[in-house]
């Protein structure tokens, strides 16, 4: 394990070392550049590579170790990197490529350093959890509830081990190893009754997350300022992605169902100009020849946001997850826009083989943007109404 | 006689504590180790509470006495959770 951390470290590292050098190198290297570009990604690619959910954050905030890759054709290639520790601390790595359509793999890092439409990115991670203890009369309360069940129990499977003709090998009930949780969903009237009063004692029993994630991208553009001459510059440009995030958990005695989440997102960004086609004549020869190119340098932008999301699953009998509402409030304070979501899921999705998921993936989304400038803009312009269809919606993924 | 515990998470939050007459002896959180002295006749309560996150979890503790003692057979907790699900449990014991 601890060769694992000390490779991705180093990979970490020479991700890291390859970005400064690239900011120092100058424009003398037209070689190496050429080189550079000729392992660039498709255009559509690094337009792709400006989306915000492209820098993420740590995807599973949980983990305790974590070495992982994922690749989608088409889509992105990542690799990360999520550990945490003792006191709640968890802090992850991550190198992330969006990668063009055609593309087979992914190569986030070569011998000339980091890729065009490569993220790399940093998080870290502080839970605040801090349940109140049962106290000794509640422990003693729920130990009785557990011997009796327990007794009751192993009673049933001995009787069902002397009727039974084969020797099948029968668990028995432990007492020690035993959850509430297990007591609870198999247990008779009175056991449940006891256990919820032993549970509703135990407060502070929903954690707190503060989250800081940040990360560099870089993003190639070839395009031309010179309408006669056409010439072709190659640019590279790094833009960080900072986000920041407060997320306050709630649960009822079984499980966590929803949270309260404020988030504060810092980014810059590079847009291409709209690609252009020239047809001119070649020579005198009488022929024409055509070159597609982005007319104009790229489009630098920031983005400030704040955001504040409430998600709430709602279940079922069997524990079924039946409904549940994501909405949220986003002001862009560059844009000076305000985004009302509130997105209703209420169908279940499916896995590759056609069996349905417990997580609900889509549903309605209603919308209104307004600017905060002047007067709001008018429900007709303003308003949205989507059916989505998403990633399965998770109570704790904000 | 010790009392020597170890837990580790994947995926989950764990906080194991052991208290006696509501006083609080140990408290190990999601990867940790301890240890602890333990007394005849003293009744200990033993508690764990657990909490997984978005993709499910699994967590493990494992306690023993050394010398070996009846009150105290060795303790081996294995279990996975689902996402967002919780696990509490407690015993009370004496050696």
């Amino acid at each position: 394990m601890k060769r694992k951390i000390f490779v991705l470290s180093l990979l970490l590292i020479s991700v890291v070392s390859s970005i400064g050098q690239e900011t120092k190198k100058g424009k003398g290297k037209k070689a190496k550049k050429e080189n550079k570009e000729k392992n660039a990604v498709s255009v559509e690619s690094k337009r792709a590579a400006f989306s915000p959910g492209g820098s993420g954050g740590i995807t599973n905030m949980l983990s305790n170790f974590n070495l992982s890759s994922t690749y989608s054709e088409g889509a992105n290639g990542r690799i990360e990197l999520v550990h945490s520790g003792k006191d709640y601390f968890t802090w992850s790595g991550f190198v992330d490529q969006k990668i063009g359509k055609n593309s087979k793999e992914a190569t986030p890092i070569d011998l000339n350093g980091v890729s065009p439409g490569t993220t790399v990115g940093f998080g870290i991670q502080r839970c605040f959890w801090n349940p109140n203890l049962f106290s000794d009369a509640d422990a003693i309360a729920i130990v009785k509830v557990k011997r009796d069940y327990a007794e009751k129990k192993n009673k049933q499977l001995k009787n069902k081990k002397h009727d039974s003709c084969c020797c099948e090998k029968i668990e028995y009930i432990d007492t020690l190893t035993l959850t509430i949780q297990e007591l609870f969903s198999d247990g008779d009237d009175d056991d449940k009754k006891a256990i919820l009063q032993a549970l509703s004692k135990v407060s502070k029993r929903n954690p707190w997350y503060i989250s800081l994630t940040g990360s560099f991208t870089k993003t190639s553009f070839s395009y031309a300022t010179d309408s006669v001459a056409l010439a072709e510059i190659k640019q590279s440009f790094i833009t960080p992605t900072i986000n920041a995030s407060l997320t306050k958990t709630f649960g009822n005695p079984f499980k966590l169902t929803g949270y309260l989440s404020f988030k504060y997102t810092y980014s810059q960004s590079y847009s291409a100009a709209d690609d252009v086609n020239f047809t001119m004549p070649f020579g005198t020869t009488g022929n024409f020849f055509g070159k597609t190119l982005s007319f104009g340098k790229p489009e630098k932008s920031t983005t400030n946001n704040v955001a504040v999301e409430y998600r709430q699953n709602f279940y079922g009998a069997k524990d079924k997850n039946i409904f549940a509402i994501a909405p949220s409030v986003t002001l862009a304070i560059d844009r000076k826009l305000l985004n009302f979501q509130v997105p209703f899921y209420f169908i279940q999705g499916r896995d590759d083989k056609g069996k349905l998921l417990n997580n609900l993936q889509s549903g309605v989304r209603l919308g209104y943007v307004t600017t905060t400038e002047g007067s709001w803009t008018s429900f007709k312009d303003g308003f949205t109404a989507q059916l989505v269809i998403s990633e399965p919606l998770s109570a704790l993924m904000p | 006689m010790k009392l020597k515990t170890e837990t580790s998470v994947n995926g989950c939050h764990l906080v194991v504590t052991i208290t006696t007459n509501g006083a609080l002896l140990q408290r190990l959180r999601d990867n940790g180790q301890g240890e602890i002295n333990v007394l005849q006749g003293v009744s200990y309560v033993y508690q764990w509470h657990a909490i997984a996150g978005g993709g499910g979890g699994h967590y493990d503790i494992e306690s023993s006495v050394d010398p070996e003692n009846a009150g105290f057979p060795p303790l081996k907790v294995n279990k996975d959770l689902a996402a967002g699900e919780r696990a509490d449990g407690v015993f009370i014991f004496s050696l």
